[in-house]
């Protein structure tokens, strides 16, 4: 209770940041969350780093990839995130589907196909990262599915020769056959070995990830999640939206893979 | 994520004493992604044919089929079929001209797109990328020795201009260009079309005097061609357009019925009609234009996936509309029905207000025809007016009970209602952080009236509809009306019940000024003659 009152008592009295970041891990016990964070203006760049939150209750719907923002108060020689909330993106929150998944959960089987043609499954997952997400090649929205795959491709680069798997799903698979997906693929420079598209029946995928998409007045939607897979097929994170810097998921991306096997 | 925007205006308004209109969608919108080939040629879209330098007799029937579609502002389907023809010959520079014309989903009357861009800003851009991109490639393409006639290049340079990033008035620069090809041209009835619309500024309210020259020069080409090209779709449209909210504006009514037999399988062409007839009181006509389109628009919807339900929704919300004030009340509630039958998507269902929506125009759809028949047990129904789960719905539903049981004289409940639209106001206000829509103020007074009348204050309420009829007659005019019924039918029916007919005469009289032919006004009308003893005939109350 002591420490309690002091730390309210630096809080109160001390300098306020706004920040905003991606959760990569939550430590109830220790009251921490460790978050890859946006420039801090007049403090610090962007980089990873632990904070110690004021209401230890606020972490209890947090999970890997939850988008956070935050007071971090400086005391002397203290600091706190007051305030600890889930970021609201300027579109409405679609409603997740019941079948979906929670971090934690381990992916059911799925079959689909990949760019070549050749049936794709979990088996080609084992034992690596995964970072799966939804795009279509149609898709006329640069800051949306154009963002994700050049996302996607950096990761590609940055994490080559390494333990990291790259899967894209079409949400449109009636006009994404595979010979489109190639083409696609061969446009952001995909290495088959590390990337792979897939088109099929998405749908029982996409439900478990919570990936929602309609069609509807000559276009497609979809609220474009990014689920990151541990080495057993289990969900260790999951991001909605494309409204992120390149430099949270790959921070997201490495901290399961430093984790030991 | 972003979502499509995509309502696009309706006809512009005759009503007397009203605010401009604002936007609606109309037409199905322009696709947001490039439809996709191969194209089919189809019939019923009207004959139109500009002849075209190409090497494929096919590509250039793919041309003047996307002409057709473009002349029904079939936007999608008319790049569809300019695409399949620049597939078959790519060399050809008018296929280029055609994607240019259409992509960007601004193929309208002009004060349709100066009205569109005051709501709603500029295009969105994928769509006109994909037109700038075509309008570059034509100019490449035109420049090609062999390639392109010297009309031809008239036409695409006249499309360039308009397509040109750094143009500052794009439109304008068009209609230069279009001026440019008829000093050459002048008898070159495409171009004359095109201008005609390029030009048209509507016609002001109340006085329906043209908004510009523009409006008076495109009457008068339009009335050229007439005998020109009797047989081209686009000429009848355009017409139609071109006339309407003017003092001649049933000089329109022969394009309707030709314009719909040239085009029988466009949703638009069999739809427009349709707002003129209502326009002008001849809701069975109207009637009929909505059915016919329904009945096509179902076809496309089931054939692709990507073709969407806003403009149905529109479509069969007016369909509703007219057949109520038809007094057509099966029909109306069978086309209500089929609209809340449809499911929102979940960008939809994730917006804290929605107007726009097949669902939400059926929920409308079904509270109009409810309340102007009268029929307050169905409105005390869960099963005809369920809730609807968003504030401006749950507003108006608890309008509309409240009025039932003020009309059953159970003051009590009426009150209990009155206070849960209220509740309803306050989270509209909470959950879009938007002022109360405008038309809900105005229910908000006139169901005032309705409950000063179930507590037998009869001086009281009539002044209350009186008030709120008003106000009602001051909102931004739309097509179908985002009101209800005219607060001076309520009025009228409110003043026979207290046996004032002269109270209700005026009341209805009012009505019908607002919309001519209201089988509901017209019956009261008769039934206030008929109190007063009066011996004034229906006919000369018309």
């Amino acid at each position: 209770m002591r420490v309690w009152v002091f730390l309210a008592a630096a809080a109160a009295f001390g300098k306020t940041y706004p920040v905003d970041g991606i959760v990569l891990a939550c430590d109830p016990a220790a009251r921490t969350m460790v978050v890859s964070h946006r420039p801090i203006a007049k403090y610090m760049p962007a980089m990873v780093m632990p904070f110690r939150v004021e209401q230890p209750g606020e972490l209890a719907t947090l999970y890997p990839g939850a988008r956070v923002q935050f007071e971090l108060v400086i005391g002397n020689g203290h600091s706190v995130a007051r305030n600890v909330r889930k970021a609201q993106g300027p579109d409405a929150v679609i409603a997740a589907p019941k079948e979906r998944l929670r971090v934690g959960d381990r992916l059911p089987p799925f079959r689909l196909t990949d760019q070549a043609g050749a049936a794709f499954d979990l088996s080609d997952l084992r034992g690596k990262v995964t970072a799966i997400d939804f795009i279509y090649t149609r898709c006329p929205l640069p800051d949306v599915c154009p963002r994700l795959s050049a996302n996607f491709a950096t990761l590609q680069r940055r994490f080559r020769g390494g333990e990291l798997r790259l899967v894209s799903v079409t949400v449109d698979p009636d006009y994404d056959t595979p010979g489109v997906l190639a083409d696609y693929a061969r446009r952001w420079g995909a290495d088959a070995a590390v990337w792979r598209f897939l088109t099929g029946d998405i749908a029982p995928l996409a439900a478990a990830v919570g990936e929602v998409y309609w069609t509807d007045e000559g276009s497609i939607g979809h609220n474009s999640t990014t689920t990151i897979l541990d080495r057993q097929g289990r969900i260790a994170a999951t991001v909605e939206g494309s409204n992120y810097r390149i430099d949270q998921l790959e921070h997201l991306i490495a901290h399961e893979l430093e984790k030991p096997q | 994520m972003k979502l499509a925007v995509f309502a696009i205006l309706a006809a512009a308004p005759w009503a007397v004493a009203q605010a401009p209109k604002t936007a609606d969608n109309c037409t199905p919108p322009p696709s947001a992604l490039a439809p996709t080939l191969p194209a089919h040629l189809m019939t019923g879209m009207g004959t139109v044919h500009l002849p075209i330098t190409t090497t494929s007799p096919e590509a250039q029937k793919f041309f003047d089929q996307g002409l057709a579609q473009m002349h029904s502002f079939w936007a999608r389907e008319a790049e569809r079929s300019f695409l399949q023809a620049a597939a078959l010959d790519p060399a050809a520079p008018m296929p280029q001209w055609g994607i240019a014309m259409v992509a960007a989903g601004d193929w309208r009357p002009r004060f349709q797109i100066d009205l569109l861009e005051q709501v709603q800003g500029k295009q969105p851009e994928p769509a006109k990328s994909r037109a700038r991109t075509a309008a570059q490639k034509a100019v490449e393409l035109a420049q090609v020795p062999g390639k392109a006639t010297d009309l031809e290049k008239l036409y695409v340079a006249a499309v360039a201009a308009r397509r040109d990033p750094n143009a500052k008035d794009p439109e304008e620069a068009f209609v230069k260009g279009l001026r440019t090809l008829l000093a050459a041209h002048p008898d070159e009835v495409e171009a004359q079309l095109d201008l005609a619309l390029m030009i048209m500024r509507g016609f002001s309210l109340p006085d329906k005097k043209p908004n510009g020259p523009g409006s008076t020069e495109a009457v008068a080409i339009l009335r050229g061609l007439l005998p020109k090209a009797p047989e081209h779709p686009g000429v009848h449209h355009y017409i139609i357009h071109g006339f309407e909210g003017s003092t001649f504006a049933k000089d329109a009514w022969p394009s309707c019925e030709k314009y719909a037999l040239l085009v029988p399988n466009i949703p638009h062409a069999q739809h427009m009609p349709g707002h003129i007839y209502s326009q002008t009181g001849r809701w069975n006509d109207a009637v009929k234009s909505f059915s016919d389109a329904a009945v096509i628009e179902r076809g496309y919807m089931k054939e692709d996936k990507l073709y969407g339900n806003g403009h149905h929704g529109h479509n069969v919300h007016y369909l509703a509309t007219a057949s109520s004030f038809e007094g057509r009340y099966d029909d109306a509630i069978a086309a209500a029905t089929e609209l809340l039958g449809y499911k929102e998507n979940p960008a939809q269902a994730a917006q804290a207000d929605a107007m726009a929506t097949a669902r939400a125009q059926g929920y409308f759809a079904m509270l109009r025809t409810l309340v102007q028949f009268e029929k307050w047990d169905a409105i005390l129904s869960a099963d005809q007016l369920p809730e609807f789960g968003k504030p401006r719905q749950d507003a108006w539903r608890h309008w509309a009970r409240a009025l039932a049981y003020a009309n059953q004289s159970k003051l009590a409940e009426a009150k209990e209602e009155q206070r849960l639209f209220e509740q309803a106001m306050t989270d509209f206000r909470a959950k879009t952080k938007r002022p109360e829509p405008p038309e809900l103020v105005v229910a908000r007074q006139e169901m005032l009236g309705h409950i000063e009348l179930a507590d037998a204050q009869v001086e009281r309420a009539l002044k209350q509809f009186e008030t709120a009829s008003k106000a009602e007659r001051r909102l931004t005019y739309t097509e179908p009306p985002y009101y209800p019924r005219p607060v001076a039918e309520a009025m009228g029916h409110a003043a026979l019940r207290s046996n004032k007919p002269a109270v209700a005469e005026r009341a209805f009289r009012t009505a019908l000024e607002q919309y001519p032919s209201d089988a509901h006004a017209e019956q009261g009308l008769k039934a206030a003659l008929e109190q007063k003893g009066g011996t004034t005939k229906l006919a000369d109350a018309r």
